[in-house]
């Protein structure tokens, strides 16, 4: 009896016993007995090769392992990387703080002050391709203005607007010799007047301080757009005044700036992409092709919570290594999943949340397809599109706005079933 | 040849050797045997096994016993072969995995001993024994509450415990003195011989290791999809040997004593004998064990931080401990009959009771052919335990002067098949 033809070496001595009947004794019932075998086994048991040796241990029956692994459970808070108090929520809407910048006004009776805003002053973060893309409804100025002088100031023609600073640093101006400050692509000027409520100028008493709220949308809205296209912009206060009839020389002013997050988005939404290089099921390559060519089932399944008011569509691509920001949607062998979109939350006439939107999406995969989740590091590059609300396109972010994504792969791995 | 194939032909003899109604015929083997030749030795343990001879000589005797309830011999040569080749992947792991079976988790254990006995008869009926032995027990099981985790994974179950998992094991030097008494035949000429045992250990041991959960029901493992929940907490008590002297040999980290009992009825005319016995009833002081705890307490919806915690788990020395361990009680019944004038067979099953290594029940049916009278051939089939069905053979010499026995066994299947063996040597020589 060969067990097996690949076993190296079996030898087997089967030895038939015979017994002869007990006649001898009365009770004794006739015994026969067909035999019985004395297996001698000689070899090791060892398969001779790594095919058989694969067919010994799926001897047991087929089975299904299940292996259900989270991809990514995450949330997106809008608190997590926007600094929440009383300066940054305005109305509900949570802003962006932008860091305070000086003005020295050496005179007043009739001035053009610019302040060039360093790059880094404007970090919107994870929110820095919506904002570059979206339109800025709202920004609080907050003019602080100090009178070092006895006199009472009176500022007239008060504007504070942006420009494009010229090569050389200097403001661009008309031929009156005022600021040419930029306008809309509608024509409108990026240029807000500073009074004083119902009135056309501006008054400040003599050694004190006047704080001025400006709202100054439409100017930061240039600035943030060219300052994050690399190019050259420039807060202007401009104006004249006077100081009971004696000119006054050194006025001191300082701007605290809010971006709130009241944007309104393109038509065709704004794209923006993240990467995240992840720990995968740190298989070696030999583990990951042997469990992909096991799989017999890989879905993901995706529950997305969207607690802002966009509309998003989000899209998956994943490889095998840590690959940084390389563009995975441009790559071949990258996997692509989605895209998946998740509508937006019902908002009120404000803009404002009232319901977040939801959407569960099971996906599938092929085998081979999950093997760059079986290595030791994968890279995911994710692809979100961001649209406004339906009607305006406009809406606002609220502290504790978040989107949430939860995303898991189960895989049905077979064993066994072998021979 | 299948399995069933081989098991029918002893299983006829049995069946038709119609071994409780018989007397042993006159001039048989059966009949010019001395009765210590008719208790068959067994793999397991056994106290009396050579003061049951009574002849003044020495014995010595080694012998091992392990098994499985998933692996058999070709799937670790299979795991060899990967191994030698470095090609040992996951999904092998699942392939083995998948040889658990379902609803009894993973369980293994094993037993060796080896020593010297030096004995005889000191007068009338009543024999003596010394005896010497290193001795090991151990016993491992995972509990299928946990194994489902490993076997089947999270996908249509997401809730597991450590359950009744544990491993235990003992090494010890053993120092025996036993005693029989014979009496009989009671009744009648053809009454039956009553053979008392009785006997005590010295146990000192060498080493004792054990794991085990501290949460009642084994804690709790939630593995979801989108979060991973766990309870768990285990300790370890273990024998640590900085430098193993020979001191540590000899056993100096406690003591202990063992008690054994036997009763024994023979009927030499008719070939019956019943016998009933308990060893191992007894405990051992372990003193000096380093006794380690770890716990994961997670809830996360984050699995790196999981990997993370078991990548840097590792159970922390809390202190030393002397334990109490009770050594694996058993009690056996076991029942022979002469069916001809060359066969016999024997029936005993070993139940555990109680102690802190997890065994399960087991019957053996043994047959011994003795075509000639010094040269008995065994062969027999194993019940239960961890593996099933497993077959036994064996051959002696047994003269007037001593004995050399060899046996084997192969559990759960035959030789490839097997998940487990076990091997026995004897060599006895009698002085007078």
């Amino acid at each position: 009896m060969l067990r097996d033809s690949r076993r190296s070496l079996t030898i087997v001595v089967s030895l038939a016993i015979g017994l002869s009947p007990v006649t001898d004794y009365p009770f004794m019932v006739r015994i026969w007995s067909a035999g019985t075998a004395l297996l001698l086994v000689t070899a090791a048991c060892k398969p001779e090769s790594v095919t058989a040796a694969r067919d010994q241990l799926r001897r047991g029956g087929e089975r299904t392992f299940e292996l259900r692994l989270t991809v990514t459970d995450d949330s997106i808070i809008t608190d997590d990387f926007l600094p929440v108090d009383a300066d940054t929520v305005i109305d509900g809407i949570l802003g962006i703080a932008i860091d305070q910048q000086p003005f020295v006004v050496p005179a007043v009776d009739s001035f053009m002050v610019p302040v060039e805003p360093p790059a880094d002053a404007f970090d919107f973060g994870d929110f820095e391709e919506p904002v570059r893309n979206a339109v800025i409804e709202q920004a609080r100025a907050r003019l602080i203005l100090t009178n070092d002088s006895a006199q009472q100031v009176v500022l007239t023609d008060f504007v504070f607007g942006v420009v494009e600073l010229n090569p050389d640093g200097s403001v661009p101006r008309l031929p009156d010799g005022t600021p040419r400050y930029d306008t809309t692509d509608a024509g409108l000027s990026r240029a807000v007047p500073v009074t004083d409520p119902g009135v056309a100028d501006f008054t400040i008493a003599g050694n004190s301080t006047a704080v001025a709220d400006v709202e100054a949308g439409i100017v930061i809205d240039g600035l943030v757009n060219l300052v994050l296209d690399d190019r050259r912009g420039a807060m202007v206060m401009s104006g004249s005044g006077s100081g009971g009839g004696t000119p006054v020389t050194l006025l001191g002013a300082t701007v605290d700036l809010v971006v709130l997050m009241d944007l309104t988005l393109p038509s065709a939404g704004v794209v923006f992409e993240t990467s995240q290089s992840l720990d995968g099921a740190e298989f070696d390559v030999l583990d990951a092709r042997q469990v992909a060519e096991r799989i017999t089932a890989a879905g993901i399944s995706a529950q997305l919570v969207n607690g802002t008011p966009y509309e998003v569509d989000i899209e998956f691509a994943f490889a095998e290594g840590d690959l940084g920001e390389e563009d995975l949607f441009l790559d071949p062998t990258a996997v692509i999943v989605g895209p998946i979109p998740v509508a937006g939350g019902t908002v009120d006439s404000a803009g404002r949340v009232l319901e977040p939107g939801t959407n569960e999406a099971v996906l599938t995969l092929s085998g081979i397809q999950t093997v760059p989740l079986l290595g030791d590091r994968f890279t995911v590059r994710s692809r979100i599109t961001i649209r406004g609300a339906s009607s305006t396109n406009r809406a606002v972010l609220r502290p504790g706005d978040m989107v949430r994504f939860l995303a898991s792969v189960l895989l049905s791995i077979n064993s066994g079933g072998g021979s | 040849m299948t399995r069933s194939a081989l098991l029918l032909p002893l299983l006829v003899g049995l069946v038709v050797g119609d071994a409780g109604a018989q007397s042993v015929p006159e001039g048989s083997q059966a009949s010019d045997l001395a009765p210590w030749l008719r208790r068959t030795p067994s793999f397991r343990i056994d106290p009396f096994r050579h003061v049951m001879i009574p002849r003044w000589g020495f014995a010595i005797s080694v012998g091992g016993s392990a098994e499985n309830n998933a692996l058999n011999l070709e799937d670790v040569g299979a795991l060899m072969l990967l191994d030698d080749d470095d090609k040992i992947g996951y999904g092998d792991a699942i392939d083995v995995l998948g040889l658990v079976p379902r609803g009894r988790g993973i369980a293994a254990s094993g037993l060796a001993e080896s020593g010297a006995y030096m004995g005889g008869r000191l007068f009338g009926g009543l024999s003596i024994g010394f005896s010497a032995q290193g001795r090991a027990y151990g016993a491992f099981l995972l509990d299928d509450d946990a194994a489902a985790l490993l076997r089947d994974g999270n996908g249509a179950r997401q809730d597991f415990t450590l359950g009744d998992s544990r491993g235990a094991a003992l090494a010890s030097l053993d120092y025996g003195l036993h005693a029989v008494l014979r009496l009989g035949p009671v009744y009648s000429l053809d009454g039956p011989i009553v053979v008392l045992g009785a006997g005590g250990r010295l146990v000192r041991p060498v080493f004792y290791g054990r794991g085990r959960s501290t949460i009642a029901n084994g804690g709790t493992i939630r593995v979801t999809g989108d979060s991973i929940v766990a309870n768990v907490a285990i300790e370890s008590h273990y024998t640590n040997y900085d430098d193993f002297t020979v001191s540590d040999a000899l056993g100096s980290r406690g003591s202990g004593v063992a008690a054994d009992f036997l009763v024994r009825l023979e009927w030499p005319t008719n070939g019956f004998a019943l016998e009933a016995m308990v060893a191992n009833i007894g405990k051992v002081t372990v003193e000096d064990l380093e006794h380690r705890t770890g716990a994961i307490n997670v809830s996360t919806t984050i699995l790196d931080s999981v990997i993370g915690i078991l990548d840097t788990f590792d159970l922390t020395v809390v202190g030393t401990e002397t334990l109490d361990v009770t050594l694996p009680r058993i009690v056996r019944f076991r029942a022979s009959a002469w069916a001809n004038r060359i066969l016999q067979i024997d029936l005993f099953t070993t139940l555990p009771a109680g102690g802190d290594f997890p065994t399960v029940i087991a019957v053996d049916i043994g047959t011994t052919w003795r075509f000639v009278k010094a040269l008995p051939l065994r062969f027999g089939l194993v019940v239960g335990g961890h593996q099933g069905v497993g077959f036994t053979g064996g051959f002696a010499i047994e003269g007037q002067s001593g004995f050399l026995r060899f046996m084997g066994q192969s559990l759960g299947g035959l030789f490839g098949s097997a998940t487990g063996a076990s091997g026995r040597l004897e060599f006895g020589a009698f002085f007078f």
